[in-house]
Order: C-alpha cells, then sequence, then structure tokens
C-alpha cells in the first residue's frame, strides 16, 4: 500500500474524514506551489490533489482554466511539476499526492515510463478526467507496475453498475463529481446529493473522495457525511489568486484556508 | 510462439518439404492429421519431423478424433504440436483444463449451436467445415450459415477450399483465418507446390482486403489503434445512450426513409456532379467537382446536422449544442433546429465570429443563440472546448458535433451520415464518365466531407486518395495545421489521433486561412487510413488556396468555400504529376462566407 491507500485505508478503520486541497501546479510558479504544498500539510489536509496544467481542460471551468494558463505561461511542464515533488519530499513533505493530468500529458511519452517518472518523484495516485473506465486498462497497467493509485470517476449520470465498476478498479479513493458540470460551479448538498453520496459510499469497494463546487467549511460538512475526503480545489486556487495579486503570502494563505475548512470535519 | 489466430492453415501434411513450401510461401499454421481411418494419417514420428521443420512463430497442430485428452495431450507433446484441433463426435467434458490451444471443428449445419455451446468456453477457435465428414473431404459449405456463425464466434473455414475459391470464400464468410487440405494435393498425400502458392497468396490478399474495408468502416470505438472513447464520466451515460440509440435507428429502415426523404426534398440531394471544363484545359487535368456547395445552406455539413437532429428527436432531446468554425456546421445545425423545432446553441470562437460573420449572422436569423469563445486561440478547437463543458453542465442536451472525431461513437456515426457524399459521386461518375477516377481529393479539418466521400472509393485499391490539410503559410513556417505533417499521435476532444502538439504535450497553436480546417487534431478513420496507406495527406498553403478561389471563380462560375479551394488548390498545384488523370474533387461548400477574408487579403488588408 502507498501513502494515499494507507490514508484512506486508516480514515475508513477509524471512522474519520479528511479534507482534500487541490493547487494547480506552477499557478504563479513552482515555487510558490512548494510552499503552498508545505503550507496545506500545516494546515492539516489529508492528502492534496495536484493538477497538471493543460492546455485545453475540457472538464475544468473558467478559473481552473485560467490557473492553468497563467500556469503554462510560468513555463510549467510535468517535468518541472515532478522535480518539484522531489524537493516537496526531500524537505520531508508527507501529504499523500494525487496528480491530475489530462490524458495527452501522459500518453505523449510512453504511458508505461511517465508512471513510473511519476511514482518515482514521490506522487502516489494518478487522476485522469478523460480516462473512463472504458480506456482505462493502459492506466491501471501502468500504475500497478509503478505501484501509484489509478483513480477513476463516478458522476450522478452514472448507471450504478458503472460506480461499482469504477469504485473496483480504483485504488486510494474513487474521485466522486458532486454535480454535473464542470469545476467551479455551486454544490448544494440538499437530499438528491446527499443520497447519491451515501448510494456511492456502498456501492465503491474505495474510499469515496467529492469533488466539485465545495468552497466552505460548511460544504466540508456536508460533504463529509458520506464521503471520506473532500476535495477542494477551485474556490482555493481563486483565493490564493487573489492573495497574491495583492501581494499577500499565498502559502499562509493556503494554511489559513485549510485550517478553517477542517473545522467542518466531524 | 505463434499468436492470435492463424489465418492460413495448411492441413494434412505428410511430407517435410510441402511443410517448408508452404511455410516459406507464408502459411502461419501447418497441420498433420493422426486419424487412422484419413487417406493422409501420418505418424508420430512423421508429424514430429514436419513440426520440427516448422519455425517457432507457425502454428503447429495436430488434428485427431481421439476423445481422451491425457492421450491427445501425450501425443501432442511427443511430437511438439502447438495446437491441437479437434475433429470427433465426442462431448467436451475432460477438456477444459487441456494445456494447448484447442481448435475444434464445427459443422455448418444445425447441430452447429449445440456444438458451439459446448465447446466455446474451452476452444481458441471453430473450424467450420462441412456437415457429414471429419475434414479433408473437399466438400465446400453453406456460405450463408457459415458466415451467420462466423459473426457469432471466432472461426477458421475449411472444406474444399482451393486457389481458386478461397477469396470468394472469404469474402462471403468473413473468416478469422482459411484452412485447405485434399484440394490442394497433386496426387494423393502430396501437395501441388505452385497451387499452395497461389491459395496462400489470394488468402492473404482478400483477408486484407478484408481487413482494411472493415477497419475504414468501422463503427468504432477504435480505428486500428486510433479514435477511442477518451471523455469525462459525467458524459459516458449520454456517450454510451448515443451509441444505442444510433446504433438502433440505422437498424431502423424507418429512420433511414425519414432522413432519405429529407436529404431529398428539403437539402436537395443528390447534388450533381461537375466537369470543370475550363479548368482542365487550362491545367491538363480532367478536372470533376462534387457539388456540395449546391447543398442547402452551402456545404456537405447539412448531411450530419440532419441525421444527427432526427437521432435526437428521436431520442426524446429537446435541445442542441453545437460547435463551429467556418460556420457552415452552425448553420446548418441551426437550420436543422428551426426545422425540427429544436433549442439551439452555438459555440464559435471570437476570431472565427469576425472572419465569418455572415453566418454568426444566418445563424442568429435562424433562431439559435451563438455564445462567442473568448478562450485559448478563439477558433475551431476553443469552440469545442466550450462546447463539451456545455454538454457536461447540461448532459440532457443532443451535443451535435460536426465532424468526423471526438469520443465515440462521434467519429463512426460522422462518418455515417457523410457517406452519401461518396457513394453518390461513384455512381455519378460511373454514369457520366465511366468507371473510377484516378485520384480522390478533398480537404481535411476534422476530415468529416473527405471521409464522406472516401468511403465510397476506399474499396477500390486502384483509386488514390488524398485528403488535403491547410498548409498555412507554409509547413516549415510553423503557421498551419497540417497534423500528418508536423503532428504526434496523442489525445484531444476525446480520441486518440494525429495532433499538433509541442514536446510538453500541450496543443499547439494553429493557423490557416480558412476556419474550417483550422483544427490542432484530424479525424481517428483518417489516421487509420493513413496508418494502412490507404489515403495519403498532403497540405496545401493559403496562397494556393487563394489562387484556386479565384480560379475557379473566372474558369467555372463556382466560388468555392476556403476550404474547398484547398483540395482544388493542390490538384491545381500538383498538375504536373496528375497529367492525364482523372481527378474528382469534393466541392465541400461555397465561399460566399469567405469574400470579405479574401478581399481583405486581395486589397492588401490582411483580414
Amino acid at each position: 500500500m502507498n501513502r494515499l491507500e494507507q490514508l484512506t485505508a486508516s480514515l475508513r478503520e477509524h471512522d474519520q474524514r479528511g479534507v482534500a486541497p487541490y493547487l494547480t501546479a506552477g499557478d504563479d510558479g513552482l515555487e510558490n506551489t512548494l510552499a503552498e504544498l508545505h503550507a496545506l500539510e500545516r494546515g492539516g489536509a489529508a492528502c492534496v490533489e495536484l493538477g497538471i496544467p493543460f492546455s485545453d481542460p475540457i472538464a475544468d471551468g473558467p478559473a481552473l482554466q485560467a490557473a492553468a494558463d497563467r500556469a503554462l505561461k510560468a513555463g510549467t511542464t510535468l517535468n518541472s511539476v515532478l522535480q518539484m515533488i522531489k524537493d516537496y519530499r526531500a524537505a520531508g513533505g508527507q501529504l499523500p499526492i494525487a496528480l491530475m493530468s489530462y490524458a495527452n500529458l501522459l500518453v505523449r511519452n510512453k504511458l508505461g515510463e511517465t508512471a513510473m517518472e511519476i511514482a518515482d518523484a514521490g506522487a502516489n495516485a494518478l487522476i485522469v478526467p478523460d480516462i473512463p473506465i472504458e480506456e482505462g486498462a493502459a492506466l491501471e497497467q501502468a500504475c500497478a507496475a509503478a505501484q501509484l493509485c489509478p483513480i477513476f470517476f463516478a458522476a450522478p449520470t452514472s448507471p450504478q453498475s458503472r460506480v461499482v465498476e469504477a469504485g473496483q478498479r480504483s485504488r486510494g479513493f474513487l474521485y466522486v463529481v458532486g454535480r454535473v458540470g464542470v469545476t467551479g460551479g455551486s454544490t448544494s448538498f440538499d437530499e438528491e446529493t446527499q443520497s447519491f453520496l451515501k448510494q456511492t459510499r456502498e456501492l465503491s469497494q474505495a474510499p469515496i473522495a467529492v469533488g466539485f463546487g465545495i468552497a466552505t467549511a460548511e460544504h466540508v460538512r456536508a460533504a463529509t457525511q458520506s464521503a471520506d475526503l473532500a476535495i477542494v480545489g477551485t474556490a482555493l486556487v481563486r483565493h490564493l489568486h487573489e492573495v497574491g495579486q495583492a501581494g499577500g503570502n499565498r502559502a499562509q494563505a493556503a494554511q489559513q484556508f485549510v485550517e478553517d475548512l477542517v473545522t467542518g470535519l466531524k | 510462439m505463434a499468436k492470435g489466430i492463424p489465418s492460413v492453415k495448411v492441413c494434412g501434411l505428410t511430407r517435410v518439404e510441402d511443410a517448408l513450401h508452404a511455410v516459406e510461401h507464408g502459411a502461419d499454421a501447418i497441420g498433420v492429421v493422426t486419424v487412422e481411418a484419413s487417406p493422409r494419417c501420418a505418424t508420430p514420428e512423421l508429424a514430429r519431423s514436419i513440426f520440427e521443420s516448422a519455425p517457432d512463430h507457425v502454428w503447429k497442430v495436430l488434428v485427431t478424433t481421439d476423445s481422451d485428452p491425457q492421450r491427445v495431450a501425450q501425443a501432442a507433446s511427443q511430437c511438439g504440436a502447438t495446437a491441437v484441433q479437434l475433429c470427433g463426435n465426442h462431448s467436451a467434458s475432460g477438456w477444459s483444463d487441456f494445456a494447448l490451444p484447442l481448435l475444434r471443428r464445427l459443422p455448418v449445419s444445425e447441430e452447429a449451436q449445440a456444438v458451439i455451446k459446448e465447446w466455446q468456453p474451452m476452444v481458441l477457435a471453430f473450424v467450420l467445415d462441412s456437415a457429414h465428414t471429419a475434414g479433408g473431404s473437399g466438400v465446400t459449405v453453406d456460405f450463408n450459415l457459415a458466415a451467420k456463425l462466423a459473426q457469432q464466434v471466432p472461426c477458421l473455414l475449411a472444406g474444399g477450399l482451393d486457389e481458386g475459391n478461397v477469396a470468394a470464400a472469404i469474402d462471403a464468410v468473413h473468416p478469422l483465418g482459411v484452412d485447405a487440405s485434399s484440394r490442394l494435393e497433386a496426387t494423393p498425400r502430396q501437395k501441388d507446390q505452385a497451387r499452395v502458392h497461389q491459395f496462400i497468396h489470394n488468402a492473404k490478399q482478400q483477408m486484407s482486403k478484408a481487413t482494411t474495408a472493415q477497419a475504414i468502416t468501422s463503427v468504432g470505438p477504435y480505428f486500428g489503434e486510433f479514435g477511442g472513447c477518451f471523455a469525462p464520466e459525467t458524459l459516458m451515460a449520454s456517450l454510451l445512450e448515443l451509441e444505442q440509440a444510433w446504433r438502433s435507428a440505422m437498424a431502423d429502415p424507418g429512420f433511414r426513409n425519414e432522413l432519405d426523404g429529407y436529404l431529398k426534398n428539403y437539402a436537395g440531394r443528390s447534388t450533381p456532379l461537375t466537369f470543370a471544363q475550363r479548368l482542365s484545359e487550362e491545367i491538363g487535368v480532367e478536372v470533376w467537382l462534387k457539388r456540395e456547395d449546391l447543398l442547402h445552406t452551402g456545404a456537405h455539413k447539412l448531411n450530419n446536422a440532419l441525421g444527427q437532429a432526427l437521432l435526437a428527436k428521436r431520442m426524446g432531446k429537446k435541445r442542441i449544442l453545437a460547435e463551429t468554425g467556418a460556420g457552415q456546421h452552425g448553420v446548418a445545425t441551426a437550420t436543422v433546429c428551426a426545422l425540427l423545432g429544436l433549442e439551439c446553441v452555438i459555440y464559435m470562437g471570437a476570431v472565427d465570429a469576425a472572419r465569418q460573420r455572415p453566418n454568426l449572422q444566418r445563424m442568429e436569423l435562424l433562431g439559435a443563440r451563438v455564445e462567442v469563445v473568448e478562450h485559448g486561440q478563439r477558433t475551431l478547437k476553443d469552440a469545442i472546448n466550450e462546447a463539451m463543458r456545455a454538454w457536461v453542465a447540461d448532459p440532457d442536451a443532443h451535443y451535435l458535433l460536426g465532424s468526423a472525431l471526438g469520443p465515440h461513437p462521434f467519429p463512426a456515426l460522422v462518418a455515417g451520415f457523410q457517406q452519401v457524399i461518396g457513394e453518390e459521386a461513384r455512381e455519378q461518375f460511373e454514369q457520366q464518365a465511366g468507371g473510377v477516377p484516378d485520384t480522390v481529393v478533398a480537404c481535411v479539418g476534422g476530415g468529416s466531407n473527405a471521409i464522406g466521400m472516401f468511403r465510397g472509393f476506399v474499396d477500390s485499391n486502384g483509386v488514390d486518395l488524398v485528403g488535403v490539410e491547410a498548409g498555412g503559410t507554409g509547413v516549415k513556417s510553423g503557421e498551419h495545421a497540417a497534423r500528418f505533417q508536423g503532428g504526434i499521435p496523442g489525445v484531444l476532444h476525446g480520441c486518440f489521433t494525429w495532433l499538433l502538439q509541442d514536446e510538453d504535450g500541450q496543443i499547439r497553436h494553429t493557423h490557416s486561412v480558412s476556419a474550417g480546417l483550422d483544427y490542432a487534431a484530424v479525424g481517428p478513420e483518417h489516421a487509420q487510413l493513413e496508418a494502412l496507406q490507404r489515403a495519403r495527406y498532403v497540405d496545401a498553403t493559403d496562397d494556393q488556396a487563394l489562387d484556386a478561389f479565384q480560379r475557379l471563380a473566372r474558369l467555372e462560375g463556382i466560388l468555392p468555400a476556403l476550404e474547398s479551394s484547398h483540395a482544388v488548390g493542390w490538384v491545381i498545384a500538383n498538375r504536373e504529376d496528375l497529367q492525364g488523370q482523372r481527378v474528382l474533387v469534393n466541392l465541400s461548400g461555397r465561399g460566399d462566407k469567405d469574400m470579405e477574408t479574401v478581399m481583405g487579403i486581395l486589397s492588401g488588408d490582411q483580414a
């Protein structure tokens, strides 16, 4: 079991929940991202989802598209992100890291070799929003050889049979899209959403992480009624960008943001 | 080790020299019969020397009627067989753990289903043979029934095959492999080597033809290694629903009739085939134009828009989302939505909205809402991004994708609705010019007009299929959209195909004077045609397209779309190589929409 599997297994075992913040790697430069990873750890994050910027992120809303554009403008590449992760681990960073990347960046060179490099750098999982279970075999093979967790998705539109299969084939956690739409909208944790999450928890063999639209401690509280992990992406990315623009300290803001979010854990 | 399933098997061998000869000419399986009643029975020692003579990659198949798995395993191991073919009438009990791959004789008769049911879990493939013999009889099978069985389970075809009938048999049955024995003998127990050679040659040729045809008329998700369904999970339910609806519609003559009715009485099909006399005289190449520019709304796009909109209605959808580059697909979609009473939202890049302004205005007049996309390079790619995001947020809508690309089932579905172009053109060419053209040329953005045209000619190997990409200001300049020249395979917008991307995998900026070709990826079926070397992909520059635009206007009274001008431009630029040929060009759309761009450039003001 790698870091991420240990984390989620332990959360399940002790009936605990966690917050998983999302960062776009290289937004405002990778030095900032490195400092923010350490800050998130200090702030009480359970693990982190780290997005590799891509020119055409079809599952992301305007805020994360803009973050990816900024990161690309700053010269961020898959390789430079992997170097940054090495630096984080070398400095004692302990957070499990789930790398989020669109398929093209991973297949640009051989997927198997790329997965190996990602694991060597110290990341623990691969989240690929445009690889559904139909296309997942190569991802699973590459991840198995590199001891990375392949992570698949369940959405409110997924038939139950797909949720079951995605849960079986995911390691670490199953990524549950809390609502229909791209990243960055708001999710209302109404009865329908809660019953979808509850059902998904029952259907999925893997622990579940819910994302899309979680912005506050209140949302974290609602999401973790059923989910093992609450992923907070757009709200954090937007906040850090605003802080950076205003000349503030992004890392400090990241820590405070997570400290607030974890108060929502039961 | 031999892999997959044998494609050409020569059976009933009794001489080492016959085996060597068959292998040398490309047989990938050889069979030795150890059934005492057979005229071609070989001793275990003979079987061993035959199998030992063949290299590792060849299947060495021991043919037996013995019902005892232990005994057969021992015999196989003694003679070095790598597979066993069972021809007896015994039951399957005891065979499920057999160590070697099994082939099982399948009588082409009403008994077949019982045999399949009993044996399917444990065999690699079945060998279709005549109903009443144990093989090697020379009796041919009922091809109709054999074809059905070959569709149901993996099959090799046997029974009376020889060099004369094997091609027709493959064509009728579509087996994975063929198997011949007694008909290839010169005298008992001795093969006629010339006929064996011819048999293998004819079989291989026909099998590869069948594979090519299958690969390119594939219903997906894959065309060779290209295509697939790389879509976010939120869309998967919609894509699966679409695939199912499409398959059911295709199997429903009522749907086809309804679509044909609209194509004829609303859209104006068939479109004419025009001989471009003055252009032909000027360049010394006989040029024929398939006039999709005369289709209602002025381009081939309406074929697909009508098909998909009817499909959407059949699925109970009320709202249509679509992207557009040049605006032709947007106009076609807005048109069918008006016709069928569907709500319509079109996504269009801001750069394209400016250079194709008349089309933007047409869409709005037709009642569509046009969302102008300000992200990225603000052209077709970004319009597709935004339309896909909108669909992710609104999976109850139908996404009416305009080209033969995107996640499965779109590439196959769109090509299916466009192949009417090629089917019509082929028939018209035959009637007006006689025979088939030497070369068929079409411009390739995503590639829907080209694939529609190519599908009409792909099974005629003598016809050179040429796809023309946008060369922009020249491939060397980097300002172009020639994916096959400057690209690398990767994943964009749901499929694995040739892409313009940088060394980190980021999608590269593209350039073309024509909005419809200005796109970083090419449809996956084209990628496969290129891999099979069945079509070739070239480019024409902005200047060549502009030259063709003006020449066609002056010489033929036709204003072609700038996209289609690339196809004509390539022909003009390559007239030396095409001298004396009959060339069919798909004139995919009309050029009124491009007037502002062209006049701007001609007056020296780069629009």
